[in-house]
């Protein structure tokens, strides 16, 4: 029997609401699943339609907050510091047979890292021809994206990313100063200046249309609300996401930020937003807006249901979702890996099943609370603490209760008028 | 219309039967997020909804 299996039974034997957990099994393999609550009677395989691919395990910026490399997860030590072709075709294939299989009608993969542009020019063209050749004969709509610090972006990457209609997220901070505090590089030197030039050709390539998808910046209420929706607006960007930070119930730094700083943080920079002329997306508000009128699907963070997501290390190992590294070491761990298992043999992970449908590992507090259907009980990381591991509500379950209550007030006057 | 109150959905809207007239009488940001909701009941709400590096086009 394989250590996994036993895991995944000793997993099953411990779903108890009232069991409190201790990682006592420091200095192995401990799979996640035995600090997830299991609750069998909502069990449902989703499929998976989210690859985060990390064709890249190392970053040429050092920015504090790091889930990859700042908290426990040391395991980006032990990968190849590059995926290689043969990974990328291995992946292809098991793609191209999980769509036809599953008869999907639509995937996303996303180049990940560390920092994907890392990769150059010609090997991201050799990566994304691999793919794209390999899904010539595959009706499902297959689309590539890209998350990366932009402070690589070259003309020649501009130009890979054109030809393969790929479009790239940006991480940021926010303005210059605040920016510049966290997003620096090995010596700490600031990223900024190079942000807004890499941002600037991803935008106006020199032929052709943007291929910029929008910003990705850590929640931070230091900053002034109004002083950050202006900054973007002034970047006239189209999409931005504010990502709460990942802290779990043993890093948040309680005495900084009481309950509630993060909530009243987003109430306020969702009033600027929602009455400002702006046509900027924020993910985050429209996704609360769209589960607060009666949608299902959120994404990772929110939402009682989202599609299935799965990691690629860039060893061809299979991982869970990459934000659990802030957990503890070898946290997203599955065991499996290209070479050995189809992705058909992910859908019933667990730790897969947890992040697509949240009933399944939910705490009793949350299932029980009126938002869940909106919060989901809160980001998977975000419950963590080594004492319970994620049987509990998310640590910022104040924050989310103070803004999902805040837009649906707003929203039940705004369509008041047309009940 | 009814945004969510309680444990079950905060509103209970109607949103494909929404006529354009009604909506014109709203946020268009909140237009955004009802089209989300009718395109997903239809199936066709785009993955990349979830997906951020690439679910715009600008």
């Amino acid at each position: 029997m394989s250590q996994l299996f036993t895991e995944r039974v000793l997993g099953l034997l411990l779903a108890n609401d009232n069991l409190g957990f201790h990682c006592s099994f420091k200095g192995r393999f401990m799979s996640l699943e035995l600090l997830l609550p299991q609750r069998t009677d909502f069990y449902e395989v989703r499929p998976i339609t989210t690859f985060v691919v990390k064709v890249v395990s190392r970053c040429n910026l050092k920015c504090s907050y790091c889930y990859m490399y700042e908290h426990p997860d040391q395991t980006w030590r032990e990968q190849p510091v590059v995926m290689s072709a043969k990974t990328i075709k291995l992946l292809a294939d098991r793609l191209s047979s999980y769509i036809r299989i599953r008869e999907l009608k639509q995937i996303i993969v996303v180049f990940h890292g560390g920092e994907p542009l890392l990769l150059g020019a010609a090997k991201l063209r050799e990566f994304f021809t691999i793919l794209s050749s390999s899904f010539q004969d595959i009706e499902a709509d297959v689309k590539f994206g890209l998350q990366t610090n932009a402070t690589l972006v070259d003309d020649d990457i501009v130009q890979v990313l054109q030809d393969f209609n790929v479009r790239a997220g940006v991480s940021i901070d926010g303005p210059q100063e605040w920016n510049d505090l966290m997003r620096v590089d090995a010596k700490g030197r600031g990223s900024f200046s190079q942000i807004i030039a890499g941002v600037e050709k991803l935008r106006n390539p020199k032929s052709g249309g943007s291929v910029f998808g929008g910003f990705l910046t850590v929640a931070n209420p230091e900053i002034d609300p109004y002083e950050l929706f202006t900054f973007f607006e002034k970047l006239n960007t189209t999409a931005i996401d504010f990502l709460l930070p990942d802290f779990n119930y043993d890093t948040f730094p309680y005495d900084k930020y009481p309950p509630g700083t993060f909530g009243r943080w987003l109430s306020a920079l969702f009033d600027y937003w929602i009455a400002s002329e702006t046509s900027i997306e924020v993910r985050i508000f429209r996704t609360l807006m769209k589960l607060l009128m009666g949608g299902n699907k959120g994404f990772d963070s929110f939402g009682a249901l989202s599609d299935g997501v799965i990691i690629v290390e860039t060893d061809g190992t299979y991982h869970g979702l990459d934000v659990l590294k802030t957990a503890y070491h070898g946290a997203t761990k599955t065991g499996m890996s290209l070479d050995s298992h189809p992705i058909e043999a992910l859908e019933s992970l667990p730790l897969v099943t947890a992040l697509s449908n949240k009933q399944f590992s939910a705490p009793q507090k949350c299932l029980n609370c009126r938002l869940f259907d909106v919060c989901g009980g809160g980001y998977l990381p975000h419950r963590y603490s080594l004492e319970r591991g994620f049987n509990r509500e998310s640590i910022y379950c104040e924050d989310l209760i103070i803004i999902i209550d805040h837009i649906r007030d707003y929203l039940s006057t705004e369509l008041s008028g047309i009940s | 219309m009814t945004v969510y109150q309680s444990y079950k959905p905060i509103t209970q809207l109607a949103v494909n039967d929404l006529k354009e007239e009604q909506l014109q009488k709203i946020n268009p940001k909140v237009v955004v997020a009802i089209q989300a909701i009718q395109a997903e009941r239809m199936g066709k709400e785009p993955i990349a909804w979830s997906d951020f590096s690439s679910h715009t086009t600008n």
